[in-house]
């Protein structure tokens, strides 16, 4: 049977007409899931091979994108019902110098047997900022004097005396001095009118910020004043020489004439 | 003839190697196999991609949470930090021979309430320690070998030094309505002074309790005997008795 075109097999089919073959086609395309087990009943090796593909799909690629999805979802209400204050917090604790330290007594007396050796006083300049990003406009600014005492001891209590009964001479090993600040918070004053506060219209802070700034701030020049005057260049030469001088003066006082006193130091990890 | 067929065929089924092959197992036994395998497979999979769901969970969550955390951390950081730049000059240094015999530690409570000019309540616990000490520059040493004695003569310890060593518990509060929450020189001058109250208080504390003298003077008679015998390893029956003079 010969096909025969016709006029309107060569016509363009109107829009209409192509909408519903195209639904037509879908329509048919459209697969059930009763289908798809049919035709896997029907192909049990790929089903074999489809089912492994598919978990390891789901494993590598869907499950760790679910993961970081949900974990950045609870992550974030997380963060801000909880972490953004719990930062701020934390954060203020530590631009005041935090880690506040709670000294409980235990011993209110505490025998030692240290020999101050060497004695200075010392005078502290301090200009202090707050907050040291607003350096240009901070909230509070101003250059303290301080009066202190420092002092250099030697602990005798360690110390180590042999005696050489041949020559009747005596060395006593000694420890390395320490030196310990005494800082008189009753002489701080403010150098020469040194001293700015920021309006209250511009921002000048909050009176905890400043007082716990000032709390912290005297630790820290405790020991840093501490750090500074054991350096080797420091007076700990001197600190040195004087420990000798006064251990011998001391030993040859005390003990029985004729005896020759050597005071020497202890070898590092010795003693 | 027969016979020997019939043993041949034994003597097949008999072979291990034939026995144990693949290719030789029952279709069943094969397909078996395979969904078994499959099955396995898949299920590790499955555990695996369970395993790296939480692990990403928990990962991504712990990330944003440190993230939003720094963030605060870095901005509360900056709004509120302090800067010290000190200088430090020795106006004079002296030697000294000074015996510290007892060291003790006290704290004392500096109590501020609010009144009509300032409205903030701050209550400071201040710690410090204080230093007995015995000038054995002023004391005299008097040796009698004959009779192995020492006679030490020195002033009566005395409370030397003093300082605030730390701050502990601290109750602060003021009336804050929206931004009058004070200044931070407000809050620097306060401390300050409270400081300066706490140390007078201990210095006071101190000096005014016998206890401190009393056990001053044992530990000094105790640490110079024992200094002297330490001293005098050769004399091993040595007497040493310890007097205090009264100091200029």
């Amino acid at each position: 049977m010969s096909q025969e075109l016709k006029p309107q097999d060569t016509s363009v089919p109107k829009p209409q007409e192509e909408r519903k073959r195209t639904k037509q086609r879908r329509k048919k395309k459209s697969v059930k899931f009763s289908d798809v087990l049919f035709w896997f009943s029907m192909h049990r090796q790929a089903a074999l091979f489809l089912l492994p593909v598919a978990a390891a799909v789901f494993a590598f690629l869907i499950a760790p994108a679910v993961g970081s999805s949900v974990g950045m979802a609870v992550g974030s209400f997380d963060g801000v019902t909880e972490g953004l204050a719990a930062g701020y917090d934390e954060g203020t604790a530590q631009g005041l110098s935090a880690e506040d330290t709670t000294a409980i007594f235990v011993n209110k007396l505490k025998e030692t047997q240290k020999l101050q050796v060497l004695l200075m006083n010392l005078q502290l300049t301090d200009l202090y900022i707050q907050p040291e990003n607003k350096k240009n406009d901070p909230d509070y600014a101003a250059l303290f004097s301080v009066q202190s005492r420092g002092i250099f001891t030697v602990d005798l209590a360690v110390s180590k005396a042999v005696e050489d009964s041949e020559s009747a001479k005596i060395v006593i090993h000694i420890p390395q001095p320490k030196f310990e600040p005494y800082t008189n918070d009753s002489s701080i004053e403010i150098v020469e009118d040194a001293e700015y506060i920021a309006p209250w219209y511009t921002g000048d802070g909050r009176t905890v910020a400043g007082y716990t700034g000032w709390l912290n701030t005297q630790k820290q020049l405790d020991q840093k004043l501490r750090e500074e005057m054991l350096r080797d260049d420091g007076p700990m030469e001197q600190a040195r020489a004087s420990a000798l001088r006064q251990v011998r003066q001391l030993a040859e006082s005390l003990c029985k004439d004729g005896t020759t006193v050597e005071v020497c130091f202890f070898e590092e990890g010795e003693g | 003839m027969d016979r020997n067929r019939d043993l041949e065929v034994i003597n097949q089924e008999a072979s291990p190697t034939e026995k144990t092959s693949f290719r030789n197992c029952p279709p069943w036994k094969k397909q078996l196999l395979i969904v078994g395998t499959v099955v396995l497979l898949t299920a590790v999979l499955i555990m695996a991609g369970i395993y790296l769901m939480k692990r990403n969970y928990n990962t991504a969550k712990q990330d944003t949470y440190n993230g939003f955390h720094q963030t605060a951390y870095d901005f509360a950081e900056q709004q509120n930090h302090v800067s010290n730049y000190a200088l430090i000059s020795v106006d004079a240094a002296r030697e000294v021979s000074r015996l510290e015999v007892l060291s003790v530690s006290d704290s004392e409570f500096v109590i501020k309430n609010a009144d009509k000019n300032d409205r903030t309540i701050s209550w400071l616990e201040v710690q410090g320690t204080g230093v007995f000490t015995v000038d054995l520059a002023a004391g005299e040493f008097i040796t009698d070998p004959e009779r192995q004695y020492v006679l030490v003569r020195v002033p009566r310890p005395v409370l030397t030094e003093c300082k605030v060593s730390g701050t502990g518990k601290q109750f602060l509060k003021r009336a804050d309505f929206l931004i009058f929450n004070g200044s931070v020189a407000e809050g620097v001058q306060l401390s300050q002074n409270q400081l300066k109250e706490g140390r007078i208080k201990l210095e006071d504390a101190m000096k005014q309790d016998r206890r401190f003298y009393d056990e001053s003077q044992k530990a000094a008679v105790s640490m110079i005997e024992s200094l002297v015998k330490q001293w005098n390893p050769s004399v091993p029956d040595l007497q040493v008795e310890v007097e205090f003079i009264e100091s200029n």
